[in-house]
């Protein structure tokens, strides 16, 4: 098995002008095929629902990809 | 569609993996692009999901988080289903389940069965004018009600092939009554499997453009009985040819190996990060125009794609573009630009020594 050795990396700036000028568009919605993203909602059920073995499994995963260099944000949408 | 809904994020790559439990369903919906039915009955076998689930697990140091189960419907061996969510859970997944709510004849048989369950921590609800004639109603309200009082979060996905039409209109009034409009997803009828004997009846909006978005379902792969592996579990899962999207097969390589070369798929990138349309494009700077469709069902990406991916030319297209290495190096850093994915620049043969320094993206909306 191929082992990913975490790097960082800088964008050439040729790419980076070319994404810098154009346009992405993403889904309004997302698939609607029932894959979960781990959202707010689900945090909050499993916390609410007291569940330990849930919990674990979040504390496992959110451990796994802090291991990752994920980080935890959570933002106050702006409402104008 | 309604505009409730805020723009979704792209879902990372490989957090989600897709566990096709069987074919058999109670239904027989018109619509349904893998033919699922009561008269199916391949399922995956306990064997073979306990072992995937371990590779899935150990792959990565348990890179993914989710394993998603699907059909078919999944509650239809429920002993089965039992096994593989005890077997997910214990190797501390997050298990989603994705069903028509047969089972859910009562509000109070539908909490008995899902407290009965392993931990569920998603639960995907599918109801439409096609699945109504199978399922009643009243058994997705009990459905939603049991999801609600376990704590359970869900959604309640609806097909249509147009949503001016009537019954569309008619079901989504009526869930709004008893959900919030954030939690109903629609997706578009694809003429595909059953649906394509069909197809003559419905109602699409076509057009001559290509859908602009990004497709967002080809971040999570799905496993099928028959082990295959497919990027996503749209109408590709029709196309028997090798295309970008057809990922392995886990009687010939292991999970690792797939999702390591899922990892630096040049066209399952692109898809990922622009749709079809870029691919459409680049296909006529080639020379290739005569390749590409001339129609599209308007709103649907997976439409695009399939077409596309039909087209024995554009395949082998698709194929040399993996060794195209300026590309590549676009769709390796495209991925770090507008969707924090290291795993191509990672897993690719791309040096890099100094600090990622990126400009913040361009908005999404």
């Amino acid at each position: 098995m191929a082992t990913p050795i975490a790097k960082q990396f800088t964008i050439p700036i040729d790419v980076l002008k070319s994404f810098q000028h154009e346009v992405r568009f993403v889904p309004q919605l997302p698939h609607n095929n029932g894959y979960m993203i781990l959202d707010m909602d689900m945090l909050i059920s499993v916390l609410r629902r007291g569940d330990p073995k849930a919990a674990a499994t979040l504390a496992d995963n959110m451990e796994a990809l802090k291991k990752s260099q994920a980080e935890l944000v959570i933002m106050q949408k702006v409402v104008e | 569609m309604d505009t409730v809904q805020k723009p979704s994020g792209d879902p990372p790559f490989l957090r989600n993996v897709g566990l096709f439990l069987t074919y058999h369903c109670q239904a027989a919906c018109a619509h349904c692009i893998v033919r699922a039915g009561p008269d199916r009955h391949e399922e995956m076998s306990l064997n073979d999901a306990r072992d995937w689930i371990r590779q899935i697990a150990s792959y990565r140091n348990h890179y993914v988080y989710v394993l998603s189960l699907t059909g078919g419907e999944p509650f239809s061996n429920r002993k089965l289903l039992r096994d593989v969510m005890e077997a997910a859970v214990e190797s501390k997944f997050f298990v989603s389940l994705v069903t028509n709510a047969f089972w859910a004849t009562t509000r109070h048989k539908a909490k008995q069965l899902l407290e009965s369950l392993p931990t569920i921590s998603f639960i995907s609800i599918s109801t439409d004018s096609y699945h109504q004639e199978y399922v009643p109603f009243d058994r997705v309200k009990n459905a939603i009600w049991a999801a609600r009082d376990c704590g359970i979060p869900y959604y309640i996905s609806v097909v249509t092939e147009d949503e001016s039409a009537p019954e569309y209109k008619r079901l989504t009034s009526e869930l709004v009554q008893i959900t919030a409009p954030g939690s109903i997803r629609t997706g578009i009828t694809f003429p595909l499997g059953r649906a394509a004997e069909v197809s003559a009846q419905l109602r699409y909006r076509n057009t001559d453009q290509a859908p602009k978005e990004a497709c967002q379902a080809a971040s999570s792969p799905c496993i099928f009985p028959d082990a295959r592996v497919y990027g996503c579990i749209g109408p590709l899962i029709d196309l028997r040819h090798d295309h970008p999207l057809l990922l392995g097969n886990l009687r010939e390589s292991s999970v690792s190996e797939i999702f390591d070369r899922a990892e630096t798929s040049v066209g399952l990138h692109a898809l990922r990060l622009w749709g079809p349309r870029r691919l459409i494009s680049m296909l006529r700077e080639a020379g290739l125009g005569d390749h590409v469709p001339k129609t599209y069902i308007e709103g649907s990406v997976c439409n695009a794609c399939y077409q596309l991916l039909s087209d024995s030319v554009v395949r082998t297209w698709l194929r040399d573009l993996q060794n195209d290495a300026d590309f590549r190096q676009k769709v390796a850093y495209g991925r770090l630009y507008y969707l924090n994915e290291t795993g191509m620049l990672e897993f690719g043969r791309f040096s890099s020594a100094d600090i990622a320094s990126r400009s913040p993206c361009l908005s999404r909306d």
